[in-house]
């Protein structure tokens, strides 16, 4: 999240794909001030205005989850596998967080 | 794009993932705990046997050996590789993704 | 090691560059002796933008870099403040930064 942060303040255009147990992060509702832990829903909230605009989130995870887009806390693109693969192509530099 | 491997089949949703964000013409190299992904008779084995024969498959030989797995077993599409074969790899794709 | 900053004969504590310590010990005449010690007279046009700062803070739980502040003031004050050149001439240098610390907040971490 800092990566991406800091990237686009330094003007790097930056996308994010949430995949896996990644999709959790953003649901809506999150409490983490009740677990002593910071809220990273406030700093996903920050992406837009760090320019960060492109995000796309793991259909197939939302679904494996029982999770609908609408339930996100931010307007992630839905995208499916070759989807998934097409996109991994098209970007320069591709970081696991 | 080279895809990298690092964790077990049935530990983590990776290979899965793995497998469902792959393109045609990649290549997908498992060390560590990835190479339980071959184990002989699971699920994820064949899947990667049912992989497109453009998809290219590597293991790392010293991880497969230090986790007991016998060399004999593995998919003949699999190739077998050493540490300075896996740099090789590394500068030939353009990109590579650690999972 | 921490320094002392003393407000109306308040010690507030800050760190060796001048940053709060404790974010609740923020005030206005806090700020005010925050920015003397960066050569600035606060004016109601800075209060605004450290006031703007402050709200950013509180909705993101980051201490904003140069970029999103510009872009975060034009959205709350309008296009003519939100630019860097309104802000540099408001807190000179590193406009994230110096207003970071007079704001209160910690500093930002991307900040050069």
């Amino acid at each position: 999240m800092d990566l991406a942060l800091a990237a686009a303040a330094f003007g790097v255009p930056v996308s994010l794909l949430f995949l896996d147990s990644g999709v959790m992060q953003l649901l809506k509702g999150q409490e983490s001030a009740l677990i002593k832990q910071k809220s990273l829903t406030a700093n996903l909230k920050a992406l837009p205005i760090f320019g960060v605009e492109d995000l796309f989130v793991c259909q197939h995870s939302l679904s494996e989850r029982g999770l609908q887009s609408n339930q996100l806390l931010l307007p992630a693109k839905p995208v499916e596998g070759a989807e998934i693969a097409a996109l991994l192509e098209q970007y320069d530099q591709v970081v696991t967080l | 794009m080279l895809h990298v491997l690092r964790h077990a089949p049935q530990d983590s949703s990776r290979f899965a993932s793995t497998l469902r964000s792959m393109g045609p013409e990649q290549g997908l190299l498992m060390i560590e705990d990835g190479v339980y992904s071959l184990l002989p008779d699971t699920s994820s084995n064949s899947a990667l046997q049912l992989l497109p024969a453009s998809v290219r498959l590597y293991v790392m030989e010293a991880d497969v050996s230090a986790r007991g797995l016998a060399i004999d077993d593995l998919p003949k599409r699999v190739k077998l590789i050493d540490y300075p074969t896996f740099v090789q790899l590394c500068t030939q794709y353009d990109k590579v993704l650690s999972w | 090691m921490s320094h002392i900053l003393l407000v109306d004969g308040e010690a507030i504590k800050v760190d060796k560059e001048g940053f709060l310590l404790d974010l609740q010990d923020w005030s206005e005449p806090v700020a005010a002796a925050l920015a003397e010690q960066e050569g600035i007279i606060l004016t109601p046009a800075h209060l605004e933008i450290i006031q703007v700062l402050r709200d950013f803070y509180h909705t993101y739980q980051l201490s904003p870099a140069m970029r999103p502040l510009v872009k975060y003031v034009g959205q709350q004050l309008g296009k003519d403040k939100g630019n860097s050149l309104y802000l540099l001439g408001l807190f000179p240098g590193s406009p994230a930064k110096f207003a970071a610390k007079v704001a209160g907040l910690p500093k930002p971490d991307n900040c050069l």
